[in-house]
């Protein structure tokens, strides 16, 4: 059962991705009359990084983006560590570069597990007035976790290091003031830690594939201000207690060139698939931590 | 028409670079033998003390205390092992490969704390 899910999970999503990317070029080439007289709504997110998640927001073309994301230690030990400032971290430290409108790459290097991740992300088709009715994207990664072949087992295989993630994302601009995203993710371990013996001995039973879901909504408050929430969960469990579920709630200051996002969220992993596989923090028993993503942009 | 090109090439070539560099593998574990008796003091200590404390992280500051003379009561108390269910114990969960603290032990290392819960998680 367990083996035939993945392959099901990995032809939906693929014909998923087909499929929307195809409405795309039919609409275009069908309606570019009519096209061309609708404006573009503006994009509803001001950054296409949003806690743990990512946004259908590109940066204006042939920008370059620096990122910074931090996350604290878990809150619970209050004045012990200063709700985890002073616990232990983990920080991402990234560069975008939009190749087009609707092309973003990326570079990335993380603290926990060394992962070193390429990314991309392609907005295909925009909400317009009077017109289509939301911006969709998708985007994809490819990480390569880089600790010491001892900590993969003793069987090791180089191709053990790579995980990847690919996201469909649907969004809209309600209002000027409110949008909402909703995703639906494949994320893929080339090596997890397993059931290998009959005798119970290892029992993590993790699949090296999962499907996550997530939503995210922005509410403006101020022209620069926004209250911020996300929410994603994975589809399959396993039988020891990961992943949970993650959740968070903050606030985004942004202007033309920053954005700056502080916030509580549970999960420490950073890249999307570390989230959506080996989120360790429950939500729901207040395991959460403190945040912050900083993006300055430059454009050419 | 060339950046479309270049573009769908692009696109071709990572679309081969990840359907060839996909697998599914799963760790394989040294098999220890049950009937070696793991000792705490000897053997799970001295993996906490190189590994947990020696970065000031588990040291009194970061819980669960993995100090010499105050792990062992860490973990008990703060019900980060799990004797009915080794392999659910979240210090094993967090040693074994892709754990959040994987950085810091081997996965043998992992292996003989999962013993260590299986025999009974003795202060021995």
């Amino acid at each position: 059962m367990h083996k035939f899910i993945p392959v099901f999970m990995k032809k939906f999503l693929f014909g998923l991705i087909f499929f929307f990317t195809s409405v795309g070029t039919v609409f275009a080439q069908d309606s570019i009359p009519a096209i061309t007289k609708k404006t573009l709504v503006k994009a509803p997110f001001e950054s296409g990084y949003f806690i743990d998640d990512q946004t259908v927001a590109l940066p204006p073309a042939h920008s370059l983006q620096l990122i910074i994301q931090h996350r604290f230690g878990t809150i619970q030990n209050g004045w012990t560590d200063l709700a985890g400032i002073w616990g232990v971290s983990n920080i991402r430290f990234g560069l975008d570069f939009t190749i087009n409108k609707n092309v973003l790459i990326g570079l990335g290097t993380t603290k926990n597990k060394r992962i070193q991740d390429l990314q991309l992300k392609y907005t295909f088709l925009r909400q317009r007035k009077g017109g289509f009715p939301f911006t969709m994207a998708v985007y994809g990664n490819m990480a390569i976790n880089c600790l010491n072949k001892s900590s993969f087992g003793i069987d090791f295989k180089s191709r053990d290091r790579f995980s990847y993630y690919g996201e469909l994302m649907i969004a809209r601009r309600f209002f000027k003031m409110f949008s909402v995203q909703v995703g639906i993710a494949w994320v893929h371990y080339n090596i997890v830690d397993s059931a290998i013996t009959k005798q119970d001995w290892h029992v993590n039973s993790m699949y090296n594939d999962n499907l996550q879901i997530s939503g995210i909504g922005r509410l403006k408050i101020s022209p620069q201000t926004s209250i911020i929430a996300t929410y994603s969960q994975s589809v399959l469990t396993y039988l020891n207690r990961r992943p949970w579920p993650n959740a968070g709630l903050g606030i985004e200051i942004s202007t033309s060139t920053h954005t700056f996002q502080v916030y509580f969220a549970a999960a420490q992993g950073i890249i999307p698939q570390e989230v959506a596989f080996y989120n360790d923090n429950n939500p729901y028993n207040g395991v959460i931590l403190i945040g912050f993503n900083i993006t300055r942009l430059w454009t050419f | 028409m060339q950046k479309k090109i270049f573009g769908g090439l692009l696109v071709f070539l990572i679309g081969v670079l990840i359907i060839t560099s996909c697998a599914k593998d799963t760790v394989v574990h040294a098999q220890i033998n049950p009937n070696l008796k793991i000792s705490f003091k000897d053997t799970i200590q001295p993996i906490f003390t190189a590994g947990c404390t020696a970065s000031f992280c588990h040291s009194g500051t970061v819980t669960p205390n993995l100090q010499t003379g105050q792990a062992y009561n860490s973990l008990k108390s703060g019900n980060y092992i799990n004797t009915g269910s080794p392999a659910q114990s979240i210090i094993y969960t967090e040693m074994a490969p892709g754990g959040g603290m994987s950085s810091h032990c081997t996965a043998n290392q992992a292996d003989l704390v999962l013993e260590w819960i299986k025999q009974g998680a003795l202060d021995n």
